[in-house]
């Protein structure tokens, strides 16, 4: 084919893509393929997002002054030397006999003053929505930073340091600050990261009996570390997945030691990079957010009191309270619970109650806060499912104007899963 | 007359850095996205891209080509980087199936092979196509903000639809009908 020949065929494929000219022969067959290929890269990226961005962006770009500046050559220099050391620590391990696998996996999560960048995906069987968790963690100082993200959108942003907790909530504009992970809604389980738990417990561990398997067509070492609690009173083993060639962890499997055969969660840990400190950006562990955001303090605290409201006085209470779907599950009651410092609704119905919350946390959520978890998306958001004593379940998730827990004292797995697929506003 | 409107235009975002914020974060992100593989990293880079913009942009010569030619530049320098020092950081390989779940993760196995596809193609074939495709610009704007001929930017798209059949067809896809 002549250069003139490829020309023309190319202005005939423009033709086709600016719908001048049919879509025909092969200019019509790579037009259909290319803006199938483009479909696939329309991620919706909403104003909110752009929004909570710029409120990120505004403030760190004031402060990089000139003198900032000078002082970043003398920092990119450490941090290239850093960088250096981390890779020598860092560089694929061939396996050997005599192996010794918890050694090589510790060493590939970086030395005691590493930051961890990681990029995990949780899911759950049977759903093919799986929510990304993105992230720094820096155990030395005790900080974490996540972002959470189903079917591309941002839904979480989450700030964790010694002081207290905070969680930007995008799609409902709201903030969530806390002084502990068990003030916060669906925070203090999915406040232990993965990777972060993983390496507590690889670190308690001297050795593991590690066997040679194949993951995904590659090679990889799976090894059971022991039961670790989990916050709490619970007791979570890690089934555990490394690649035979850089020791990082692939794959998590958290298992409840009691008496529950199913995995309590699944990570496939997608990206692990040990990053020195002097090389992760400034505004890590930072969390802004635009100024119109609302803000919401919040702390646990027992239920003094509780009244009966009218379900026709319920009805109007603004925001409107989450109900489940009347058809399925019948008139619910509905009390009003008072707090120390604020009140919640709480509406029951046979074995299931949803509570609405905002400034305080209501007990039959702060109970089991330190229960494994799983986080399991619902609608926009993800929903976090506690798997309490007693066989206790608790969901939460965030709606319009109301932090949302259906609670089960006894009821299985898929009669939560079914209650917070009927969710809706009480009418 | 347009050559007044978008020198005033540029003159304004360099003024402006909300505005200029405002207008292109979302098709850098988009961009970025592909070039990295990952919508958080995006966002991540796309955010090191404004800042560099907030210093930079207001120094910026008027030479006939809008401030959005200058940030996709910056962008792709700074993916190009990125990818670099992914290169050289603990391979993970990205999740699969097995990897992710037994029954879980399940995909449309076309579409991941089109967005691979995509993901594979070099930095011009991805500009290409993600400006006059994704963010829908016409080929004289595309050529503008790449700082190529329209023929040029022709040119690579046919090349960029034939790298991408050449790849479906090694993965046994055919193209859509």
């Amino acid at each position: 084919v002549s250069r003139a020949e490829e020309r023309e065929l190319a202005r005939g494929l423009a033709a086709v893509l600016d719908r001048r000219a049919p879509a025909a022969g092969e200019a019509g067959e790579l037009a259909r393929l290319l803006e199938a290929a483009a479909g696939t890269a329309r991620a919706e990226v909403t104003d909110a997002e752009t929004e909570a961005a710029l409120a990120t962006a505004r403030p760190r770009a004031r402060r990089r002054s000139p003198a900032l500046r000078a002082g970043l050559a003398a920092g990119i220099a450490a941090a290239a030397l850093a960088a250096v050391l981390v890779l020598v620590v860092l560089s694929p391990f061939t396996s050997a006999p005599g192996l010794d696998v918890a050694a090589e996996a510790r060493a590939a999560l970086g030395g005691n003053g590493a930051v961890l960048r990681v990029v995990e995906v949780i899911a759950r069987a049977g759903d093919a929505r799986a929510a990304t968790r993105s992230g720094w963690l820096d155990p030395s100082s005790g900080r974490a930073r996540w972002k959470v993200f189903v079917g591309g959108r941002l839904v979480e942003d989450t700030l964790v340091t010694r002081s207290g907790v905070r969680r930007y909530l995008p799609l409902e504009h709201v903030v969530v600050v806390g002084a502990t992970c068990g003030s916060l809604a669906s925070a203090c389980a999915d406040l232990v990261d993965p990777v972060a738990f993983y390496r507590a417990a690889l670190l308690a561990t001297p050795e593991v009996d590690a066997e040679k398997v194949e993951l995904g067509g590659r090679a990889a070492y799976r090894f059971v570390l022991p039961a670790r609690r989990l916050a709490g009173s619970v007791r979570i083993e890690q089934l555990v997945w490394v690649d035979a060639e850089t020791f990082a962890p692939r794959r998590i499997v958290w298992r409840d030691v009691r008496d529950r055969p199913e995995p309590v969660s699944v990570v496939a840990v997608r990206r692990l990079a040990a990053v020195a400190a002097a090389r992760v950006p400034e505004g890590t562990f930072r969390l802004d957010v635009p100024p119109t955001t609302r803000v919401e303090e919040r702390s646990p605290e027992p239920v003094l009191f509780e009244v009966g409201v009218p379900l026709a006085e319920a009805r109007a209470i603004r925001p409107p309270l989450t109900a489940l779907d009347p058809a399925r599950y019948g008139e619910p009651s509905v009390s009003e619970a008072h707090l120390a410092s604020g009140r919640a609704y709480v509406v029951r119905y046979d074995g299931l109650a949803v509570w609405n919350y905002r400034g305080a946390v209501p007990p039959a959520v702060t109970a089991v806060r330190d229960a494994p978890v799983k986080s399991i998306p619902v609608g926009d958001g993800t929903a976090t499912v506690y798997f309490g004593e007693r066989g206790v379940l608790v969901a939460e998730l965030e709606r319009p104007g109301w932090s949302v827990a259906v609670v089960s004292q006894a009821g299985g797995k898929g009669d939560v899963l079914r209650a917070l697929e009927s969710l809706r506003e009480l009418r | 007359v347009d050559r007044a409107r978008e020198e005033q235009r540029f003159r304004r975002e360099q003024r402006d850095f909300d505005a200029l914020f405002r207008a292109h974060h979302a098709e850098i992100v988009r961009y970025l996205s592909v070039r990295l593989g990952s919508r958080e990293e995006a966002a991540d880079v796309a955010s090191e891209v404004f800042l560099e913009a907030y210093r930079r942009v207001p120094l910026l010569a008027w030479r006939g080509r809008p401030v959005l030619a200058w940030l996709y530049r910056v962008a792709a320098n700074m993916a190009a980087d990125r990818l670099k020092q992914r290169a050289r950081e603990v391979a993970v390989p990205e999740p699969d199936a097995a990897a992710a779940t037994d029954a879980s993760l399940e995909s449309l196995p076309e579409r991941e092979a089109l967005g691979r596809a995509l993901r594979g193609l070099s930095a011009d074939h991805q500009l290409v196509v993600h400006l006059r495709l994704v963010e829908g610009y016409t080929f004289e704007e595309t050529a503008r903000l790449m700082g190529r001929s329209v023929g040029a930017c022709q040119m690579l798209m046919l090349r960029a639809g034939r790298l991408l059949r050449e790849q479906l067809e090694q993965e046994g896809i055919g193209v859509p009908g």
